[in-house]
């Protein structure tokens, strides 16, 4: 009998275990082995690289070793795998691509004279260590490199963890900002969340009913429409830069810029996540009866008090389930930061976007991805840890 | 108004809608030191009064004073009022110490008042050992002996229970209700207590107002009550009563004549109106004798034995009398009662004061039943 439920129960389960494995964990698998495995160059490059292992790394390699390079750019050129090849050691190197694509694109002319002297002709990069270095680095199936650069780290010549130049170091900065912006939005929605909620829970049942839709009806709205509301709205030439203008606050010449920048993206995305605030904390100041004000205050607490010691901390729960909600969302946010942020409000999955649809660059895409899960699961443990995830209560 | 009761409510009035009134016209003095209970059925609007007494609720007209001075626009926090709730309302997230200590701190009281204090309020209820445990790890009983700790540890001048024992099983019940008349004498504490439980108000009272539809039927102590109610609704409501319904025919100020199916029964005036009206005579069932020896009641009339209940220490007898059934009949469980059957033919008797002639009017259009063993237990009890 027990087992016979136990089987319904896996069956039952069975459509979204499997829905599961196939949108979720195998897509976040392969996105995780990318950002650490990266076999491009050994693929393309296997001979030359396997005799590169002889070389000492500095001064030049053998003629052997310039005429395998030779080949097998010639064979990615034919099978027109070399534009990989280039960008991905352009991303090492700077300046690479047109190294390769050039020597390629001559291969095809050159004879085949000791290929040590061809190639420098063809290049002089050929003539460097430089190039062979980058072949050696890039070569490894197994890379750290995208970690390394998620964190405005890279290897110097010799293998060493060194800080990226300054002007390239942008990832650490992105991922504090980030932070600093979720947990900013995080708190406007709840300073506006939790004033609204109790609204909704002490109002009388119709009025209650009314305020609850309200905060439901974004829900009925493409994300995409309540975004460019914003835009029409905070624009230059929009509604409240136009009212500004009119009752006199703002001259005209000095209207606002609240729109593309970081109050755009701030004010946008507040209000896109208000009704994950308002949810949980509402559902849980249900719960609280309304004699527990009465008889706080009957003890003698005035309202203040009564609110602080009695109200507030019943309702805490709610308040934690909302901030985790809203900030695991702001952190991740793509859609209204891409739409309204312009070049100051992007925050890291902006980035992370523009790795995967831009550049290209899918292993630094899945590394940043996997920086920003291990960040928000270290503040998701600090959360347990410091106010408990038992705690925190979706309703009542 | 030269010298008021600690506690008066004149003419207070309110209403949520501004159409229909929760309580109308309600008018109650309460002496300090005295324990009165507001009796009603759900939605007599006896919860309603205790809010606007501690504050919760504004009353829509009318005034209450407490300790001679209008308190309508005094805040809740200010009146230092004890108030004992339904569902207890302790403070899930403190112990059972900080539950207490929250009105003296609140008073901003030292420190090691707060400390001694507690501990005396827990003693008080036997609940010393459980200063550091949180209410959901206690009982229903222990939870309510906090409430009431909590509610009695600042001293407040009055007391206001709310069906504080609404949730307890029956047991339990009757021990609370004795815990808390105990209290209130030692104490010497003004207390206002609402229930729906006639059985709860006879015990603890020392006076009860008997509430129908916002209003007050009647203020007395439990005695006149059951001896001497004013008003249909109460004789209803307090214990268990037989109504018989007949016209006037004729009435003096110590005895009216009322026709019951072509019979006359003489009846104790108590709210009727003019002869040829109609009334409603009320006799309590263990005040109605079984064959009694001829000529000591006024009134005797034949009736059919339908049904024997035996309750144990006492007997159920129901008849049919004067061309109506289920007449009530309560006679003790002593010896030489038996011999009586269903379908014999008996005589029943009973006294002109017995029979309270009642105004038809004044019926609630739905009596609330009650449970008759107990009130049976209470009847006798008050009579002896």
């Amino acid at each position: 009998m027990l087992n016979k439920a136990r089987t319904g129960a896996i069956l039952l389960a069975l459509p979204l275990t499997a829905f599961i494995l196939v949108t979720f964990v195998a897509p976040l698998g392969s996105m995780f082995m990318r950002s650490l495995y990266d076999p491009l160059v050994a693929d393309i490059m296997p001979e030359t690289l396997a005799a590169l292992e002889e070389w000492d790394g500095t001064g030049l390699p053998a003629e052997q070793v310039y005429a395998l390079a030779a080949r097998e750019l010639g064979l990615a050129r034919e099978e027109k795998t070399i534009g990989r090849l280039a960008t991905r050691l352009n991303r090492d190197t700077s300046g690479m691509r047109s190294v390769i694509m050039r020597s390629g694109r001559a291969l095809k002319r050159a004879g085949d004279a000791p290929w040590s002297e061809t190639l420098p002709d063809i290049n002089p990069a050929w003539g460097e260590a430089d190039i062979w270095q980058a072949l050696v680095r890039t070569g490894a199936r197994v890379t750290p490199i995208y970690y390394l650069n998620a964190l405005d780290l890279t290897l110097d010549s010799d293998g060493g963890v060194v800080r990226q130049p300054e002007d390239r170091r942008i990832y650490g900065t992105l991922f504090i900002k980030t932070i600093r912006v979720s947990l900013v939005i995080t708190l406007l929605c709840l300073a506006i969340g939790y004033p609204v909620a109790w609204l909704i829970a002490h109002s009388p049942p119709r009025m209650s009913r009314m305020l609850l839709v309200l905060v439901l009806v974004p829900f009925w709205t493409s994300l995409l429409v309540r975004t460019t509301s914003w835009i029409v709205l905070l624009q230059q030439q929009g509604v409240v830069n136009d009212l500004l203008v009119r009752v006199g606050i703002v001259a005209d010449e000095q209207r606002l810029t609240m729109i593309h920048n970081m109050t755009g993206t701030l004010v946008a995305m507040t209000h896109v996540l208000l009704p994950f605030m308002i949810l949980p904390i509402y559902s849980v100041m249900r719960g609280i009866p309304a004699v527990q004000m009465q008889a706080a205050m009957s003890l003698g607490a005035n309202w203040p008090r009564a609110f602080r010691q009695v109200y507030l901390p019943q309702s805490l729960p709610g308040v934690g389930a909302g901030c985790l909600l809203v900030f695991i969302l702001a952190i991740g946010y793509y859609i209204t930061p891409a739409l309204v942020g312009g070049q100051s409000g992007q925050l890291i999955s902006n980035f992370i976007a523009y790795h995967i649809q831009t550049s290209l660059n899918w292993g630094l895409a899945a590394a940043l991805g996997c920086v920003l899960f291990v960040a928000v699961l270290l503040l998701f443990l600090l959360y347990d840890r410091v106010l408990g995830l038992d705690r925190m209560r979706l309703g009542a | 108004m030269t010298s008021h009761a600690f506690v008066e409510f004149f003419n207070v009035s309110k209403s949520y809608d501004g159409q229909t009134f929760s309580v109308l016209d309600f008018s109650l003095s309460v002496e300090r030191g005295e324990f009165v209970t507001l009796l009603g059925p759900s939605g007599s609007g006896k919860t309603t009064c205790l809010k606007m007494l501690a504050g919760f609720e504004e009353p829509s007209s009318g005034e209450i004073w407490l300790n001679s001075r209008p308190v309508n626009q005094v805040k809740p926090w200010k009146r230092n009022i004890g108030v004992v709730f339904q569902h207890y309302a302790l403070f899930p997230h403190m112990t059972i110490g900080e539950n207490l200590a929250f009105p003296l701190q609140a008073r901003r009281l030292p420190r090691d008042d707060i400390t001694r204090s507690v501990m005396r309020a827990l003693d008080m209820v036997q609940l010393r050992d459980f200063a550091e445990r949180r209410p959901a790890q206690l009982s229903g009983g222990q939870q309510q002996r906090v409430a009431i700790a909590r509610a009695l540890v600042f001293e407040p001048d009055l007391v206001l229970m709310d069906e504080p024992l609404g949730a307890l099983d029956r047991r339990l019940r009757e021990e609370m209700q004795y815990e808390i008349r105990r209290l209130q004498q030692r104490l010497e504490v003004t207390m206002i207590y609402v229930t729906h439980d006639q059985g709860e108000a006879m015990v603890l009272s020392d006076r009860v107002a008997v509430m129908e539809q916002g209003r007050i039927c009647q203020v007395a102590s439990p005695e006149a009550l059951y001896e001497e109610p004013q008003r249909l609704f109460v004789a209803n409501f307090i214990g268990e009563n037989n109504q018989v319904e007949g016209r006037i025919v004729n009435h003096d100020p110590d005895e009216c004549q009322v026709e019951v199916a072509g019979q006359i029964i003489r009846a104790f005036p108590v709210a009727i109106d003019e002869n040829d009206s109609h009334t409603c005579l009320t006799i309590r069932p263990e005040r109605v004798a079984l064959n009694p020896p001829p000529d000591l009641y006024p009134n005797c009339f034949e009736a059919e034995v339908e049904d024997i209940i035996f309750m144990g220490d006492h007997l159920r007898i129901h008849a049919a009398l004067l061309g109506r059934s289920q007449f009530i009949v309560k006679i003790p469980n002593v010896i030489g009662h038996g011999g009586i059957l269903p379908g014999d033919t008996v005589t029943l008797g009973w006294l002109v004061t017995d029979c309270r002639a009642l105004d038809l009017k004044q019926a609630s259009p739905q009596p609330i039943n009650r449970n008759t063993t107990v009130n049976t237990n209470l009847g006798s009890e008050q009579l002896l």
